[in-house]
């Protein structure tokens, strides 16, 4: 098992896969990262960092029903975990913390 | 009825059709490639969510984007899914032994090669030095076809020729010099030249401090570097030539030259017109490859050549023409426009009009023609005096020979391996009853096969490796081994190592795994005896090595032919003098009185072309018809000088004043040409020329070759002329102390022109060297002919093996019941012999054929003697009897107890 160390675009990716909830699944999480930061990403890329997420114990995934608009293949529906958030939460944290530090004369270029 | 039923049906059809395309229509299927691909290298558990996210998105881009676009981007999808997360473990998922299997191999193919290492080196061997002549002699094609094609522009470089075209506009002669004014005129005044030089070359010595050796310098104009892609190692393009005094020279030359000092800035001399000129070394570029028409070891700028000498004036001689001009066009040039625009130039500055006018019909024109620089190395028709031209038929004849030796090897090959196939009918057998398939065990032969030519190309570089300096003299060239390290020649490296194993190994590899598996075990198949088609293969190498024999043998016997053939003077101890252009009027002359008395010289003459150096060539009508002859103007004493032989009349003499105005002397040839009996005191009517009307006869001389011996003697004419209207004096000296003569006549030259060089050479030798070609073509092909032998005895040995070994009971029998020495011996080679008889019978006409054909090339030439024939013969009978030889004493000094115990 690897680090449980959150890479940035891993991070993008357990982000998206929280505001997706339910329907957080290869193509959608692609679209949807595609759309809010307008970044160009494979499917491949996303698959790979959604595999890696699910090895670390981020998030967890049920095959869906299929579809026809699927050729009739089913979906793989990723849901965060517990440690998942956690993950998110801490990452989240350990910005703020850094934003804090900051000291205000930094910012007046 | 019927018809109805059949409309209703297919209107029904048609109808379950259209909604058959509209079901596709909204749903396309994405490409298949991409699919199976993933099929097969992705993990089970991640296909389907792969397969199906990758479709939706196909399916919303065929919307979006078209569907080529889509299946497109599919495909690149599926290529960018082949990383480490969703690969297949291919060892966890389906255990292979393939590489077992394949070490397995190796090891079995290395044992075999050791069990029986005569004949597997045998193998070896023939292969690598087919291999290694393919080598050689792709190197030396691959050099004669990319001539003059590694300039970065090459397809804007031309050379430039003036040529001679009928009033139809056709081609009826050209060269490819021009005089100095040409290059800076026709620049001004054509647009699309974006470079232009004009190239002298000669060879002179080279100084600096003490040391001196003769090198090949140029003359070119300072585009000269622009032009041409001659890299620099120090210096630039742009300025090395620019101002009068400059030099470049090349790293052989620096190195030479300095040593470990920087040329860069250092003065070189040159000599040249009596005198040594200074240079300074601005520029060092990387020695000419060997594929290069220009071959130089210093250039020096042309507008210093202009500054001393004749040089000053050439400027404006229109009518001097012996530069080499090349030119680079503008990218966008179109060439038929520029073609029409120089027939204008040529008529504003006419060049050789005179020629044209008194040579060619009404309404011929000169004007000039833009060669493509690629097409100079194969032009015969012009060739180019910087570098000998070229024929593309060598290139074939050559190919064809390499091809003939590497398939002489490969037949080797395929009958070694069939025979050692006989020890190993065991081992299919075995193999077989475990379960391989019969096309595994064609691939395991096959790859022996490959291993075996991939060890052969290892050994044939090798062999290249240590022939090339040989065949660097043969061909003329010089290569060296780096060449190799192209892309094109790796590629025909791989190329020939996979022909040369398929070749090879793909009958015995179908031959040996159609061994039925009970057979080979119980040791009741019928091998090692040889068949009709490894026989039929034998045989072929043996025709083939006859033809070359053969062919080598006649080649050599015309040679010697031509260097000894009676030519109608006597070229030994015959020198010339060049004139060099020294402007003195009476030099011949007073140089001529120098020497009266020296008893080192026998006799001696002057005339305006000597015999080699080009001769004037005309024609004239007479009686109807047309006679083509060629003139010689020749000074006092010639025909002695020359040993010419007097058949009839008399020679010329100084003292009847009509003998230089209106008296000739004729060959044999031109008096059958006239057809007259008794042509002296005869006028020659029709004839005109060189300032001669109707010129009486007054001798006729026995022919004489003045030209290679592929040409028959022209009817050819002498006129009388005092030595000093000459270019060439002719010297017969005697053959003692030849170095002390040349010595002489070079001091008394030296006093009389102290700044034009003295140059001479023997008649014989030039005689001699027009015969290069010939002379080089029958080393390569006796080359060849040996190796071919050579391998076709490899051939043998191994047949000759693998019938004894096939036929051990027998003989053993045969000895049991008291067969001698010679029984044995004649059972072995009856049935060679009489394949060796067969391949002489089939070989001889092709042989017979292929020198005559040779042989028509040349006007005077020998017949082909059977004597050759025999000669070839006995070679081969001699290296058949060696081969078999061994194989007779092994059989004869076995025990047949060993053989037939075997049992």
């Amino acid at each position: 098992m690897k680090g449980t160390y959150l890479g940035e675009f891993e991070e993008l990716a357990l982000l998206v896969v929280g505001t997706l909830f339910d329907d957080a699944y290869g193509v959608a999480v692609k679209q949807e990262i595609q759309a809010q930061t307008g970044r160009k990403v494979t499917l491949s890329t996303v698959h790979s960092a959604l595999h890696r997420l699910e090895q670390k114990g981020f998030v967890k995934s049920r095959l869906g029903d299929p579809t026809s608009e699927r050729g009739g293949k089913r979906k793989r529906l990723f849901t965060l975990t517990f440690a998942g958030v956690k993950a998110l939460q801490n990452a989240r944290e350990m910005r703020n913390h850094l934003w804090d530090s900051i000291p205000k004369i930094a910012f007046n270029l | 009825m019927r018809v109805k039923c059949g409309i209703i049906y297919g209107i029904l059809f048609q109808k379950s059709l259209s909604i058959y395309n509209m079901s596709i229509k909204n749903n396309i299927k994405p490409p298949r490639w991409g699919t199976r691909l993933l099929e097969w290298l992705c993990k089970e558990e991640l296909l389907e969510e792969i397969e199906g996210d990758l479709y939706e998105e196909f399916q919303e881009r065929v919307e979006r984007l078209g569907e080529r676009r889509a299946r497109w981007l599919y495909n690149l999808q599926a290529i960018t899914f082949l990383r480490p997360f969703a690969l297949k473990h291919f060892k966890i998922t389906r255990p292979q032994n393939s590489i077992t299997m394949l070490l397995h191999y190796f090891k079995i193919a290395l044992r075999s090669f050791w069990q029986q290492k005569l004949s597997a080196t045998i193998n070896v061997l023939s292969l690598s030095l087919g291999i290694g002549c393919a080598i050689l002699i792709f190197l030396f094609i691959q050099n004669e076809w990319s001539f003059d094609t590694f300039h970065e522009k090459t397809d804007q470089l031309y050379r430039i020729n003036r040529i001679v075209n009928d009033k139809n506009h056709r081609f009826l002669e050209g060269i490819n010099t021009h005089p100095a004014p040409f290059a800076p005129a026709v620049k001004e005044e054509m647009p699309e030249i974006q470079y232009i030089t004009r190239v002298q070359n000669d060879k002179s010595y080279i100084k600096r401090g003490n040391f001196i050796s003769l090198e090949k310098y140029f003359f070119t104009d300072a585009d000269f570097f622009q032009m041409f892609s001659f890299s620099f190692v120090k210096g630039n393009a742009q300025q090395s030539l620019e101002d009068n005094s400059s030099a470049v020279i090349t790293e052989r030359i620096a190195e030479k030259f300095f040593r470990n000092e920087d040329p860069m800035g250092q003065m070189i001399s040159v000599f040249n017109d009596g005198q040594y000129h200074d240079f300074i070394v601005k520029g060092i570029v990387k020695n000419p490859p060997s594929n290069s028409t220009f071959q130089f070891d210093v250039v020096l700028p042309f507008t210093y050549f202009q500054t001393y000498g004749w040089g000053k004036e050439m400027e404006h001689y229109w009518n001097n023409s012996f530069l080499s001009t090349y030119t680079m066009l503008s990218a966008d040039t179109d060439l038929n426009v520029l073609h029409q625009k120089m027939i204008k130039f040529a008529k504003r500055h006419p060049v050789a009009q005179d020629y044209i006018e008194s040579h060619f019909p009404k309404g011929t024109y000169g004007t000039y023609r833009f060669q493509p620089i690629q097409e100079v190395h194969f032009d015969n028709i012009i060739p180019e005096h910087l570098h000998p031209a070229s024929q593309k038929r060598y290139s074939y004849i050559l190919g064809g020979i390499g091809l003939i030796v590497l398939f002489i090897a490969c037949i080797n090959f395929t009958v070694l391996a069939i025979g050692r196939s006989s020890g190993r009918a065991k081992e299919i057998g075995i193999r077989k009853v475990v379960g391989a398939r019969r096309n595994q065990v064609a691939n395991q032969f096959l790859g022996e096969s490959f291993l075996f030519s991939f060890f052969g190309l290892c050994i044939g570089l090798l062999l290249a490796y240590f022939v090339l300096p040989q065949f660097n003299k043969l061909a003329d060239r010089e290569f060296t081994f780096i060449t190799l390290l192209n892309n094109e020649s790796i590629l025909f490296l791989i190329a020939l190592t996979l022909v040369a194993g398929l070749v090879a190994g793909f009958y015995p590899a179908l031959f040996i795994s159609a061994f039925r598996p009970v057979e080979s075990i119980k040791n009741r198949l019928k091998l090692g005896r040889t068949n009709l088609f490894t026989k039929t293969l034998v045989g072929t190498q043996f025709v083939l090595s006859i033809v070359l024999v053969i062919v080598t043998l006649v080649m050599g016997d015309q040679l010697k032919y031509l260097k000894t053939k009676d030519l109608g003077f006597d070229k030994e101890q015959l020198l010339t003098i060049r004139r060099n252009g020294v402007e003195r009027a009476n030099f011949f002359s007073v140089y001529r009185n120098e020497l009266q008395d020296d008893p080192k010289i026998v006799n001696m003459s002057s005339t305006y072309t000597a015999f080699t150096y080009g001769a004037f060539t005309s024609d004239f009508k007479h009686e109807g018809k047309q006679i083509d002859y060629s003139i010689f103007m020749v000074g006092p004493d010639f025909l002695k000088t020359m040993g010419m032989q007097l058949l009839a009349g008399r020679d010329f003499n100084a003292n009847i004043a009509s003998d230089t105005l209106e008296n000739i002397i004729v060959n044999e040839a031109f008096v059958k040409a006239l057809g007259w009996k008794d042509p002296i005191g005869k006028k020659v009517i029709g004839l005109e020329n060189a300032g001669y009307k109707e010129p009486t006869i007054v001798g006729v001389v026995k022919d004489f070759n003045f030209e290679s011996l592929e040409h028959a003697v022209k009817p050819s004419w002498m006129l009388y002329k005092d030595a000093n209207h000459m270019n060439d004096m002719v010297l017969r000296i005697r053959p003692e102390n030849i170095q002390s003569t040349i010595q002489k006549l070079e001091r008394i030259w030296k006093n009389l022109a102290p700044d034009i060089p003295f140059t001479y050479s023997f008649m014989d030798e030039r005689m001699a060297a027009q015969y290069e070609t010939e002379e080089r073509w029958n080393n390569i092909i006796k080359f060849a002919g040996i190796l071919a032998i050579f391998i076709a005895f490899f051939g043998m040995f191994g047949l000759v093996a693998l019938s004894v070994a096939g036929r051990a009971k027998e003989m053993s029998i045969r000895k049991v019941f008291g067969a001698s020495m010679q029984d044995i011996a004649y059972a072995i080679s009856s049935q060679f012999a009489k394949l060796i008889l067969i391949a002489l019978v089939i070989a001889s006409p092709i042989a017979w054929y292929l020198s005559n054909k040779w042989l028509q090339g040349f006007a005077y030439h020998v017949n082909v003697k059977p004597l050759l024939f025999i000669l070839a013969f006995g070679l081969i009978a001699i290296v058949f009897i060696f081969t078999l030889l061994y194989h007779v004493l092994r059989t004869a000094k076995a025990n047949p107890a060993d053989t037939l115990r075997l049992e």
